[in-house]
């Protein structure tokens, strides 16, 4: 009895440790993105998806061909981004921001951001898998 | 409608959206998905080892089948619900991903080779019940369980690796057959 009770505390606190292990990670900054190639992009949002396990913020941007590309740019999970304050409500299709971050390393136009830009000023943190992503305080600097 | 008409709609369906909207159930999920399938795994892993004739040589094969059983199923029936949850949570993009193909087909493979040995190696298991090295057909199986198992878990783990998104054109045809890229826009 005793035995067993040890091995389920030893298992809770196993378990506890894994769960407590932030689930941010689904995938690396290294592995998709360049840091070579960091972009600061301004244009109007078309589409905001809050979704687990990344979230996409997209971007029509006038290039200086007068070409419109629409960009994505990867965030992390909902809960980082409500947590630093972007919501449906605060970026609502058609606003006018900065995006910066580091394009995708298969050339597309895709990246990944490291904070929003709102034209007044403000910063919004994007909390992925960027360098800095998670605020300034946490901004690791150059690896 | 198409099978990924279907999952397109999956997606808009209210627990669909309350999972991968949500702040705290998906990341639950996936970590409710990984320690369950460490315990499936892991406890398969010890049968598939016995049966390679590499561990707990001394004690019958039955014996340490019937002792890991319900660990095994408790294991994959949590594994099975939870990674059905996360797949509700993004049907397209799962679906039109390699690696979830792969990892997919790994499953199918897998089944048929515990079912091969359900069918037509373990009934027989009492003529070789306490032979320390199991004969060469339960190795098979065994060792195949094994590779299959790993191989599920590591196309798993790419899944978010996506290589072959279906949004970086040119690709070659084969891949793109593969991966699903059915037209350009996707």
């Amino acid at each position: 009895m005793r035995r067993t009770m040890t091995f389920v505390g030893v298992a809770l606190i196993g378990i506890f440790l894994v769960a407590a292990v932030p689930a941010l990670a689904h995938h690396a900054f290294a592995a998709a993105f360049d840091e070579t190639k960091p972009i600061n992009l301004q244009g109007k949002v078309t589409k905001v998806e809050l979704v687990n396990p990344h979230s996409w913020i997209w971007i029509d941007v006038i290039g200086k061909d007068g070409k419109v590309v629409n960009w994505g740019i990867e965030g992390g999970p909902p809960s980082n981004l409500f947590r630093n304050g972007i919501t449906k409500a605060s970026l609502p299709v058609g606003t006018e921001i900065k995006l910066f971050g580091y394009q995708a390393k298969s050339g597309e136009s895709k990246g990944v951001g490291v904070f929003v830009e709102y034209l007044d000023g403000r910063k919004v943190f994007m909390g992925g898998s960027a360098p800095g992503a998670s605020g300034p305080a946490a901004a690791p600097g150059k690896p | 409608m198409s099978l990924l008409g279907f999952f397109d709609w999956l997606a808009t369906t209210a627990g669909s959206i309350a999972l991968h909207e949500s702040h705290y159930a998906y990341r639950i999920v996936s970590t409710v998905h990984v320690v369950t399938l460490s315990l499936f795994v892991g406890t398969a892993a010890m049968l598939d080892l016995r049966l390679l004739g590499a561990t707990m040589r001394s004690v019958p094969v039955s014996e340490v089948a019937r002792r890991l059983r319900p660990w095994t199923a408790a294991g994959f029936v949590l594994m099975t619900v939870s990674g059905a949850l996360l797949f509700y949570a993004n049907p397209s993009p799962r679906y039109l991903n390699i690696f979830f193909r792969a990892k997919m087909a790994m499953l199918v493979l897998a089944g048929v080779n515990a079912w091969l040995f359900h069918r037509n190696v373990f009934p027989r298991a009492a003529e070789w019940d306490n032979d320390p090295v199991p004969p060469r057909r339960a190795r098979i199986t065994g060792g195949l369980a094994l590779a299959l198992w790993a191989l599920m878990i590591v196309s798993g783990r790419m899944i978010a690796y996506d290589w072959f998104d279906c949004g970086r054109q040119p690709q070659p045809a084969i891949i793109n057959l593969l991966e699903g890229c059915l037209t350009a826009s996707r």
